[in-house]
């Protein structure tokens, strides 16, 4: 019975995703075109560095591993520049894009602002960067076996899928900070980005001692996400209006409706 | 600048698709396929199926290495994790344990048999007791005192394993490293600390063998041929077995004049081609068939001096013929006697003066004896005690066949302790048919068809030539034949130059390789003119269409997609059902909580703080 595992993985891995993607974006045609837009950045990224890194594992000896491993960490380290770099490029091209549109619609105001984009593009980047993840993974796990027959640990489904959640989370918050940053000219804070998603897959070395990986992966995804939140313009005021039902709109709405 | 994203696209197209190829690493992390698995496949005839079949997705079972007949009681009652998959050492693959296992169906996945490196000892035979019982000379209707073994039992080791129908897979492994992968992943995994149950992860294997055909030969043709008449790319389901007899005479016979032949009077000297295991494809058939057949060949070989010459020959003809399908029901023979009978042979059976057939006569030092059978009765010897009526372990050691250590192929095919010919047959049916004397005398076309193993003395589909006869045919050319000094043009056409249109009625003739020049890769071609023939041998059932006769052999085998096995990991069901449920609240109720929350209030958390 290991469509349990399939699907189970399936839904720990791209549950919040696709959650997100359903009530947040799917209403709105502009927001489901720059998601996929960004999603498409982002393979383009990753299909550059795979071609650097292919060629170089051609090039070298096969049979040295250390070697071998040294061009793994050369070729992880390449793909979070590239998708970074991409990710920079995509912001340029928003913010003309942006420009166009404005000139070209009826209105004042523009269709959706940079900080929509924001979520979108990093939600993207999230979508196609965790597809890539698990996908493979998961069409293995439907069979009838489970890893561990050479030694490898047995909860390895388990744990790719619960980083895969966390990249994907991850990509979203990256892209609100990255995308802030580069309005307000904050490169520090497009260097902390950097930094952090260099973090987050060089914890993947850990593997496969999941602990080591995942746990920091996390706490690393809960401070990327409070830092968003607060790019995005929340604040702890506005949060715990929101929670407590007491803001100006909701009492003005509620009592329209009674 | 557009062919340069072109050609930029396409080369990463063809970078992709090469990494592609290469496997899985995921799927290597997980399993580890078997390199060597014989099946054992489903045979169907007018009435039943045999043999064994795995489900469509293959047989997955946890495995379990069977101790001994009382250990069976974990497999069938008390396991805690079925279905197994049983592993037998050689000795315990016996007709109890094989029926007990039969009989527990839903906890057995299926069945693993290990090849042992030596032969048992106290023989095995998986044929019936009484072999080809309803198809014989004997029947209710002519001397039934001798029908069914009445009075002598011909087999008395078969325990009839080979004609059992099971619905579990049950494949036979060599004894090597990777069954010595398997004993190691069953030790660390499925065995449980102090006679406890053994935890999760446990050692499991999955089988493929899923058979095409089912429930008996009528049915299976009659979709064969629905297939045909509708389908755009038709799949059959089951092929008849069968092959082709050789024949061949001491005085050429005229073969495209079919029927009666005026003033000859005949004497057949026949062997059998073929054999059959438990297994597919593994019939080493060394007492049941090649000996009999090698000495025929051997004979054939002694006698063509003496037929040369007028003086010497004999007054009658003696035709050498090996008939192919003999295990099932006499399949070459009963087809030779109906083309007889229908004048769609060569002869007629008022040219047979008489029929010597020679069977198992590899004389072994406990039994030195040869047996002489005769019909009808009237002195009656016990039989040949067939020990090891075709089973897996008819082979080299069945006969006696050794060779001093240290000796090279070569050394070995001419080490010769009788008559030449006869150590050289042993040899290359035995032992290895991929040496230099066959490669001489077979044509250039089908040196691929020699092999590094021993002969496989199954007698497999009618389509296919089963490797026996291909070799008998051109052995009986050459040892029969004579060199004829005929270009290869005229060679390959059946003919001795350009005008000759009669030779052909009589004779045949092969080009064949010729010995290798030596220092060189070039050989000595040359032409062989012999009487060497072939005559179908399919079920003469199959052509007058009455599939449910019990006259003749109506055996089919059926067809099949994929024949492998793996072995890997599997967890217990609780931490699959656990994956499961950690999926579904952390994800979606969430959402939907929150959702109905923040139901249009995003500005609200989102908006920037205004003083």
């Amino acid at each position: 019975m290991t469509a349990a595992v399939f699907f189970g993985c399936t839904f720990i891995a791209f549950g919040p995703a696709i959650a997100l993607f359903v009530f947040t974006v799917s209403r709105e045609p502009l927001r489901v075109i720059f998601l996929i837009a960004g999603a498409f950045f982002w393979l383009v990224s990753l299909l550059l560095s795979s071609l650097v890194w292919f060629i170089s594992v051609q090039i070298s000896d096969k049979n040295n591993p250390s070697q071998q491993k040294g061009l793994l960490i050369f070729g992880v380290v390449l793909s979070v520049l590239l998708q970074e770099t991409f990710r920079f490029a995509y912001y340029k091209l928003l913010k003309k894009a942006n420009e166009g549109l404005l000139t070209l619609s009826q209105e004042e105001t523009m269709p959706i602002s940079i900080k929509q984009l924001a979520y979108v593009s990093g939600l993207g980047f999230g979508f196609m960067s965790g597809a890539f993840s698990v996908v493979n993974i998961l069409a293995d796990s439907a069979g009838p076996g489970t890893v561990g027959i050479h030694g490898d640990s047995q909860h390895y489904f388990l744990s790719s899928a619960f980083m895969t959640m966390a990249i994907i989370l991850l990509h979203m918050f990256w892209g609100v900070v990255f995308f802030d940053a580069c309005e307000k000219q904050r490169w520090w804070a497009v260097a902390a980005v950097i930094v952090s998603h260099l973090t987050v897959s060089c914890l993947t070395f850990q593997n496969p001692e999941y602990v080591a990986s995942l746990v920091p992966t996390y706490v690393i995804m809960f401070l990327m996400g409070v830092w968003a939140f607060y790019c995005a313009g929340g604040s702890l005021r506005n949060l715990k209006l929101c929670l407590t039902c007491t803001d100006k709109d909701f009492l003005l709405a509620n009592h329209r409706a009674r | 600048m557009d062919l340069l994203p072109n050609k930029w696209i396409s080369s990463l197209f063809i970078c992709c698709f090469i990494t592609g190829l290469s496997c899985n690493s995921v799927e290597k992390k997980i399993y580890v396929k078997l390199n060597y698995t014989v099946p054992c496949v489903r045979l169907l005839n007018a009435t039943h199926q045999i043999g064994c079949q795995s489900s469509l997705s293959g047989d997955v079972g946890v495995l379990h290495v069977l101790e001994s007949e009382d250990n069976l009681d974990w497999v069938l009652n008390t396991g805690h994790s079925p279905p197994y998959m049983v592993i037998l050492e050689a000795e315990l693959f016996t007709r109890s344990i094989m029926l007990k296992l039969k009989s527990g169906a839903r906890r057995v996945a299926g069945v693993v048999v290990i090849e042992p490196n030596t032969n048992l000892p106290g023989g095995f035979s998986p044929h019936t007791t009484c072999p080809n019982e309803n198809t014989g000379v004997y029947t209710d209707k002519y001397d039934p005192a001798l029908a069914h073994c009445n009075h002598t039992l011909w087999n008395p080791l078969g325990n009839g394993l080979s004609y059992e129908e099971f619905d579990f897979p049950i494949f036979s492994l060599k004894d090597d490293n990777d069954t010595q992968v398997i004993r190691q992943c069953y030790l660390d995994h499925n065995r449980g600390v102090n006679g406890s149950a053994p935890e999760y992860p446990l050692c499991a294997m999955q089988l493929f063998s899923h058979m095409s055909a089912v429930t008996d030969t009528p049915t299976c043709i009659r979709r064969n041929k629905i297939q045909n008449d509708f389908s755009i790319s038709p799949e059959m389901v089951c092929d008849p077995l069968g092959g082709s007899n050789i024949w061949t005479s001491t005085r050429p016979i005229n073969n495209t004049q079919k029927g009666h032949k005026m003033f000859e009077s005949v004497v057949i000297a026949a062997a059998r081609l073929d054999s059959r295991s438990f297994f597919f494809d593994l019939a080493p058939g060394a007492q049941s068939s090649a000996s009999g057949l090698i000495a025929l060949l051997a004979a054939a070989q002694a006698l063509k001096n003496i037929t040369e010459t007028e003086e010497t020959q004999p007054n009658k003809t003696i035709v050498f013929t090996f008939f192919e399908g003999e295990t099932f029901d006499y399949i070459g023979s009963s087809k030779m006697v109906y083309d007889m009978e229908n004048e769609q042979f060569a002869l007629d059976l008022d040219n047979v003066h008489s029929v010597l057939e020679v069977g198992q006569v590899g004389i072994r030092p406990s039994n030195s004896a040869i047996w002489f059978h005769s019909d009808p009765v009237s002195q009656r010897n016990d039989s040949v005690k067939a020990e090891i009526l075709r089973s897996m372990f008819d082979n080299t050691e069945n006969l006696n066949m050794s060779y001093p250590p240290g000796l090279t192929p070569e050394q070995q095919l001419s080490f010769v302790t009788e008559t030449a010919a006869v150590a050289q047959l042993l040899y290359g049916f035995l032992v290895k048919s991929n040496n230099s004397w066959f490669q001489q005398i077979i044509p250039s076309d089908f040196v691929r068809s020699l092999v590094d193993r021993p002969t496989n003395f199954y007698t497999g589909v009618h389509m296919q030539k089963s490797e026996p006869s291909f070799l008998v045919e051109y052995i009986l050319a050459n040892l029969t034949g004579t060199v004829v000094n005929v270009t290869q043009e005229n060679c390959k056409n059946q003919r001795e130059n350009a005008d000759d249109k009669e030779s052909k009625h009589l004779y045949s003739y092969i080009w064949v390789q010729g010995a290798l020049a030596p220092n060189s890769t070039k050989r000595d071609s040359f032409c062989v003119r012999s009487s060497v023939r072939l005559s179908p041998a399919i079920s003469p059932a199959f052509d007058l269409e009455q599939l449910t006769t019990s006259d003749y052999s109506t055996w089919t085998e059926s067809r099949w997609k994929k024949i492998t096995g793996r072995i890997f990991l599997v967890a217990s069901h609780d931490l699959e059902m656990l994956t499961l449920e950690s999926a579904s609240p952390s994800c979606s109720r969430l959402f939907f909580y929150l959702r109905d929350q923040l139901k249009g209030r995003y500005s609200v958390l989102l908006r920037e703080r205004t003083h």
